[in-house]
């Protein structure tokens, strides 16, 4: 059933990928033709007349974008973020519920497998799936950046890599709500809006200390970029909480979907 | 084989199917039969576990019918009334994508019912008239030679012919001892193959007998003629198929002598006395 389940979602996967590197491939293409002495100064000026809270909340405060790695730890990480969790929220939604939106639960149900074999067979999916799309993005910006002669390895792997802490933990969130639902027009609205709801809290939360309470209501919150940016280092807390959210959700998944009404 | 215990299901307030109890045996060819709405696809889903019942038992081969239960699930072949498939594959992969679930390699049965019902296996999925669609189910339902068939509406799309292949298939198997769930609205087909059949109304069984008996319960139909048609249908309060100014045709069952006794005041010009038809002692039922 795996491989069935690999076969049926690559296409998502395949067209989520490619968008992802054509945005990349753009800002290298325009960043290898620039002439920076020029650009620098465009930037400054640009710089000088946008509002503080605004710069604060893409980490262009502590970065400067006159590079493409400058680049990359401030717009170029909101990219790969927003990217990911979109993909792995729109997975989630879908990847179970597809087969009663489509019916063909009642053929796959009437086969000798258990639920709980459904949902792991989903899963593994599903991860295998999201696991890809990371590492063709990280590979490409590996090459991207060693080609700008702007490869600090370290730091760009932990960019690359940390969205999945809040990507994962979508995946599931977004599945488990999918097992209280029969339709998957009902459920990519709620795992589309929760992924914007999420991005724009933790944004705002970086505005001022008056609202940087929203960030505890925000999944993007444990791939906060600004953190590992300014230490050099993944937040262990972070990943501590998105594993616990990710046994969460994987408990409720089974749960619920064995005792669901799947017609 | 298949035994169902005082079988309940309400969806929030409304009624499924209350206390239905049917046992069947093994080899044995059951109709299930009512109209829309009556509980027929409520009892299904229960069997095959797709909803949860609100009380009440099902048992195949004397162990409780549990959706995890790897064996029991082996033993049974589901046909649903619409067959949903995956649309990317074709008719010959989604063959071997069910055969896939299985440990044993089913093949060689599947070879025989593609040749048996005329399917084209290199035809995409989405391509198949609903008909086909159908026949594929009813081989990914059969191919893995089960003990217990549930068949939700399975000739519904058939065209006479492949019915009657169908039907050959369901007497071989009932040869080999498959027990065999058969929910239709199909009389005839019900008359032709089933051992016994169980009416369902309303939510409820009302009545479970074999064919034979159903037919031979001393019901017939009466059709009256006279000018006091109106009179006639007020006193006697049977189950009437149809009136009109001058004709009375009822349902009648109970001593013939009575009803003679009955009709004898009025001026009857013609009356006839008629073994009803299948369709007729259902439609008795329905009502």
């Amino acid at each position: 059933m795996l491989k069935r389940e690999l076969k049926i979602n690559r296409k998502g996967l395949i067209i989520w990928t490619i968008v992802g590197l054509f945005l990349f491939s753009i800002t290298y293409i325009t960043y290898f033709n620039m002439d920076m002495s020029e650009t620098s100064k465009s930037i400054n000026d640009m710089l000088a007349v946008m509002p503080k809270e605004i710069i604060k909340m893409f980490n262009m405060d502590i970065v400067g974008i006159d590079t493409v790695f400058g680049w990359f730890k401030t717009e170029g990480y909101t990219f790969i973020t927003l990217i990911t969790c979109l993909y792995a929220a729109i997975l989630g939604s879908n990847i179970l519920l597809k087969e009663e939106n489509d019916k063909t639960i009642e053929f796959l149900h009437s086969k000798p497998i258990t639920r709980s074999n459904i949902v792991s067979s989903k899963i593994w999916s599903g991860l295998i799936n999201i696991g890809i799309m990371f590492a063709i993005l990280t590979l490409f910006n590996i090459i991207g950046m060693a080609l700008s002669d702007n490869l600090q390895i370290k730091l760009l792997l932990m960019l690359c890599l940390a969205p999945m802490a809040t990507a994962i933990p979508l995946f599931f969130v977004c599945m488990f709500i999918s097992t209280f639902f029969d339709k998957t027009s009902k459920v990519n609205g709620i795992g589309i809006g929760l992924v914007f709801i999420s991005y724009f809290l933790q944004l705002i939360s970086s505005i001022n200390d008056d609202v940087s309470f929203f960030k505890y209501f925000s999944l993007f919150t444990l791939s906060d970029g600004r953190e590992i940016i300014t230490n050099n280092s993944l937040n262990l807390a972070s990943i501590i909480i998105s594993l616990i959210i990710i046994i969460i959700s994987v408990t409720g998944i089974y749960y619920k979907y064995n005792k669901k009404e799947l017609v | 084989m298949l035994e169902i215990k005082k079988l309940t299901k309400y969806y929030k307030d409304i009624l499924g199917i209350e206390n239905l109890s049917i046992s069947i045996n093994r080899g044995e060819i059951f109709g299930f039969i009512g109209p829309n709405g009556a509980g027929k696809s409520t009892t299904i889903k229960c069997i095959m576990n797709q909803i949860n019942s609100s009380s009440g038992e099902i048992y195949i081969n004397k162990v409780i019918n549990d959706k995890n239960d790897l064996k029991l699930k082996n033993m049974i072949g589901y046909l649903p009334d619409e067959v949903h498939l995956y649309d990317d594959l074709s008719v010959n992969e989604m063959l071997q994508y069910s055969n896939s679930f299985y440990k044993k390699d089913y093949s060689k049965r599947i070879n025989y019912l593609v040749e048996k019902l005329n399917i084209d296996t290199t035809k995409k999925i989405e391509e198949l008239s609903l008909g086909n669609l159908k026949k594929v189910g009813i081989v990914l339902a059969m191919m893995h030679e089960p003990k217990i068939l549930i068949l939700d509406e399975a000739t519904s799309g058939l065209d006479p012919l492949v019915k009657e292949t169908f039907y050959e298939l369901l007497l071989e198997e009932k040869e080999k001892g498959t027990t065999i769930f058969f929910s239709s609205h199909n009389l005839s087909e019900l008359k032709k193959i089933c051992d016994r059949v169980g009416i369902v109304k309303d939510g409820h069984l009302i009545a479970l007998d074999s064919i034979k008996e159903l037919t031979n319960n001393h019901l017939q139909i009466i059709t009256v003629m006279s000018k006091d048609i109106s009179k006639i249908s007020k006193e006697l309060d049977q189950d009437i198929i149809s009136q009109d100014k001058s004709t009375l045709k009822f349902i009648f069952k109970g001593d013939i002598n009575n009803l003679i006794k009955q009709l004898y005041k009025y001026k009857i010009e013609k009356l006839l006395i008629e073994d009803p038809s299948i369709e007729e002692i259902f439609m008795h039922y329905y009502k």
